[in-house]
């Protein structure tokens, strides 16, 4: 290999680390950070500056490595709860900052020209040995991207990505993973900026440019947002068609933009997902075979009470001094008309709101399913479990207990209405829970499923859950419910034995206008 | 000292005129469409290089902001073309990446045509006059106007027209819009392209003063949105004051200490202020649209 390809081999290594480590915070995390060339930038002034005021070669690319993590982990904690479109432009400050102190700091930074490297020690001082520790770089990048994944679990983060409500709702905090994940991804990026100073011999303000996270978008888009081996073919060819392309000199970037534009149209999971799809035969099976049924249900003993829970919007008060005590193995129902505080004070209850008032006291878990089931389109039946569950066999016993193994691999998109709010239990009780919160979980269900529902429910209480059903189907709930609370205009109005409460007059007058209909008695 | 201050106030005033111009269309095309465009910066770059490239062809400096005017409501409408209507029901980042991509284009095929060097399009009218000790040139005396009549024009149509308050009703919930009768899609577009034609407009004047170079995109945007953050979501008289004292913030900065640090330190608060009061100065609930 002639000297200049090896040049262009660690070019495109160090850009893989780089890219590598974005696709651990866009990919993995979805946070759109537009800081990627920043992480990579800081790791190529440590590695350069460091070492022209005495620092040894391994300490200064220990702190190219860890410097932009920390700085990025602290940067990432006062904007982790920001927006996906905030952040963003968080970020992107954040990067001009960078720009603008390297090009003016010229004492410390050589201003726009940049410095010249430090000679490297000896045993890296060639073209191969550079080549070497970009594709090293890279490597590294990849195995943090996997720890990270494996770390978190590819199901949870599947799930925070697409429902991040119902992530939110099963303890999934966004927070802390962009935190670590910023880090993680700066840590794989500052290794490659350390690559690309080795490989240029040089740092300037360039390498921190929008330019840069330029090439790492279309690196990571294109290629694919969850495939670091994909990101290093992409870097190469990137690194390359300029190379290719030298007649065109400057209208390859123009093609960079119109690809990456392509790319979004026509291929939103990038290239990777068109090669997966043909290599699906090849890939491991991701659904793993079920056990023996468990004799064990998955729900646990568990009680939660609430005492003078209040909320308020602004001048509204969505839910006003309600108490509430949900006692093990036995199931309240939640009545009230639309409007009536009810999904405000599941949300309470779930710890996704926090109550302005009041104490919420909780023993066991939670788990909750939501009025839209909120599922990871994607991801199939068993996966979508697996995201709460501690275990493989955990899911397994969830989705024993609503009947669903013999949908277990089919993607979530493609269940039924029905299959969907019966997954949204197995979610709820993968994760162990000792209380039980569903919103709506008969709506749109047949006769047949009610009844299913039904003993899915009283088996729960049975294995000791503490179970809250809002329901709109009054008989249903007055058959399953062993309790009956009825809210109307934030404050409950009734509640004691199901009988009582829907022929209280308090309860038939909040509902005038929408009389207790009539539905199949079970 | 006194005159100086006051020269101080005038250019932070006529470079207020840029970023308002610039902020204004990127709150015009959230209030009305519900759209963050990360291509705005760079809608307003291009559509100054198209008034430096009349200039070259001859034409004077008010038919050349004309022109710009006409590119960036024609880029505008692209954008909305290319990467907003197609990608709207799709996770919101999709048309954030579009919306780059585009920027990544617009920046290179700049670069390759007119090179990386600042460029200055033509003064709309050349000469000024002193008042007071300060120099009034009346390139930015129009500047001030063409943006107060932009503000008013669009505050108004906005808030008191039908067109605006169907723009704002599908911005606020495009189905229930749309099941009304609006024209959803058509009237988001429109809003793309007034916010397009006001980034060119203010595009040329920030040129004029201050040079432009392809890549200025990023910073234009993020004026803009600092403007539109720190008003509060959307709201467009708020806007226009604040992009005015991020403007004079700027002005002031650089001439005590350097541009560079006053940038800086504007960033740096900006991030600050989302971090401890993302609800804006204006204190309106805000993001929910986004």
């Amino acid at each position: 290999m002639s000297g200049y390809s090896l040049h262009l081999l660690a070019l495109a290594g160090a850009l893989a680390a780089g890219a590598i480590g974005w696709q651990i915070v866009f990919g993995l995390a979805g946070a759109l950070s537009l800081a990627a060339g920043m992480a990579m930038g800081l790791g190529a002034y440590a590695l350069t500056i460091l070492p022209l005021s005495g620092w040894p070669f391994g300490l200064a690319l220990a702190a190219a490595a860890i410097g932009p993590a920390l700085a990025f982990a602290s940067l990432t904690g006062i904007i982790r709860k920001l927006e996906s479109h905030y952040f963003a432009l968080a970020t992107l400050a954040l990067a001009e900052i960078a720009v603008i102190i390297a090009t003016n700091w010229e004492s410390v930074s050589g201003g726009a020209n940049g410095l010249l490297a430090a000679a490297p020690p000896a045993w890296l001082s060639g073209a191969e040995a550079r080549a070497a520790f970009a594709w090293a770089a890279a490597l590294t990048a990849a195995a943090i991207f996997y720890g990270f994944q494996k770390f978190y679990g590819r199901e949870r983060l599947t799930l925070l990505r697409t429902e991040p409500l119902a992530a939110r709702a099963f303890g999934i905090q966004p927070g802390p993973i962009r935190v670590v994940a910023m880090a993680a991804g700066a840590l794989a990026g500052g290794l490659g900026g350390a690559a690309h100073a080795f490989a240029v011999g040089l740092v300037s303000p360039d390498v921190l440019a929008f330019k840069t996270m330029a090439a790492i978008l279309a690196v990571v888009i294109i290629g694919g947002r969850r495939s670091p081996p994909m990101a290093m073919l992409l870097a190469l060819l990137v690194t390359w068609t300029p190379e290719w392309l030298r007649f065109l000199e400057q209208t390859y970037l123009i093609a960079y933009g119109a690809l990456l534009l392509l790319a979004i149209w026509l291929a939103p999971e990038g290239l990777a997902a068109w090669i997966g799809r043909g290599f699906q035969a090849l890939r491991p099976k991701i659904t793993p075979d079920p056990p023996a049924p468990s004799p064990l249900h998955p729900a646990a003993e568990g009680g939660l009470t609430a005492e003078g829970v209040s909320r308020r919007f602004g001048g509204v008060t969505a839910v006003s001094s309600v108490d509430l005590a949900l006692q093990p193995g036995e199931i309240t129902g939640l009545i009230g008309p639309n409007g009536a505080g009810k999904s405000t004070l599941l949300n309470l209850l779930t710890g996704i709101d926090q109550p302005s008032t009041g104490a919420i006291r909780l023993v066991g878990k939670i788990g909750r399913t939501f009025q839209t089931p909120a599922l990871a389109p994607d991801l199939s039946a068993f996966e979508n479990v697996r995201a709460t569950a501690a275990s493989n066999q955990d899911a397994w016993a969830a989705l024993q207990a609503v009947g669903s193994t013999k949908i277990a691999a089919t993607p979530a998109r493609r269940a039924g209405q029905g299959d969907r709010r019966f997954l949204e239990i197995a979610r709820a009780l993968a994760a162990r829970p000792g209380v039980l919160l569903l919103d709506e979980p008969a709506a749109g269900l047949t006769v047949e499923e009610r009844l299913r529902l039904a003993d899915i429910l009283r088996a729960a209480a049975k294995a000791g859950a503490a179970i809250l059903v809002v329901e709109h189907d009054v008989p249903f709930l007055a058959n399953l419910a062993d309790t009956m609370v009825c809210m109307s205009e934030g404050a409950v109005i009734a509640s004691g034995p199901p009988g009582a409460v829907t022929e209280d007059p308090a309860v038939v007058a909040a509902y005038l206008g929408a009389p207790l209909e009539q539905a199949p008695a079970l | 000292m006194e005159a100086l201050s006051l020269q101080l106030l005038f250019n932070g005033l006529a470079l207020g005129a840029g970023y308002g111009l610039l902020a204004l269309g990127f709150a015009l095309a959230l209030r009305s469409a519900g759209a963050i465009n990360f291509a705005h910066g760079d809608v307003a770059v291009a559509a100054a290089y198209v008034a430096v490239a009349g200039g070259a062809l001859g034409l004077g400096g008010p038919a050349a902001a004309g022109l710009a005017l006409a590119a960036g409501a024609l880029l505008g409408l692209s954008v909305a073309g290319l990467s907003w209507a197609p990608l709207r029901k799709r996770p919101i980042e999709a048309t954030f990446i579009a919306a780059i991509a585009i920027g990544i284009v617009l920046q290179n095929a700049l670069t390759a045509s007119f090179g990386g060097a600042p460029q200055a399009p033509a003064q709309v009218a050349g000469g000024g006059f002193n008042a007071a000790g300060v120099f009034m040139t009346w390139q930015a005396l129009i500047g001030l106007g063409v943006a107060a009549a932009a503000f008013i024009t669009v505050w108004g149509v906005l808030a008191h027209s039908q067109i605006g308050r169907r723009m704002r009703a599908a911005a606020e919930d495009p189905e229930i819009a749309a099941a009304h009768g609006i024209p959803v899609l058509k009237l988001a577009i429109l809003a793309f392209a007034a916010a397009g034609a006001l980034a060119g407009l203010a595009g040329v004047l920030l040129a004029a003063q201050h040079y432009a170079t392809p890549n200025a995109g990023a910073d234009y945007i993020l004026k803009a949105y600092i403007a539109a953050t720190a008003a509060g979501w959307g709201r467009i008289l708020p806007t226009a004051a604040c992009a005015v004292a991020i403007a004079l913030f700027e002005t002031i900065g650089a001439a005590l200490v350097s541009h560079a640090v006053a940038e800086a330190l504007l960033y740096a608060g900006f991030v600050a202020l989302l971090a401890f009061r993302p609800q804006g100065l204006g204190g309106e609930a805000q993001g929910k649209r986004a």
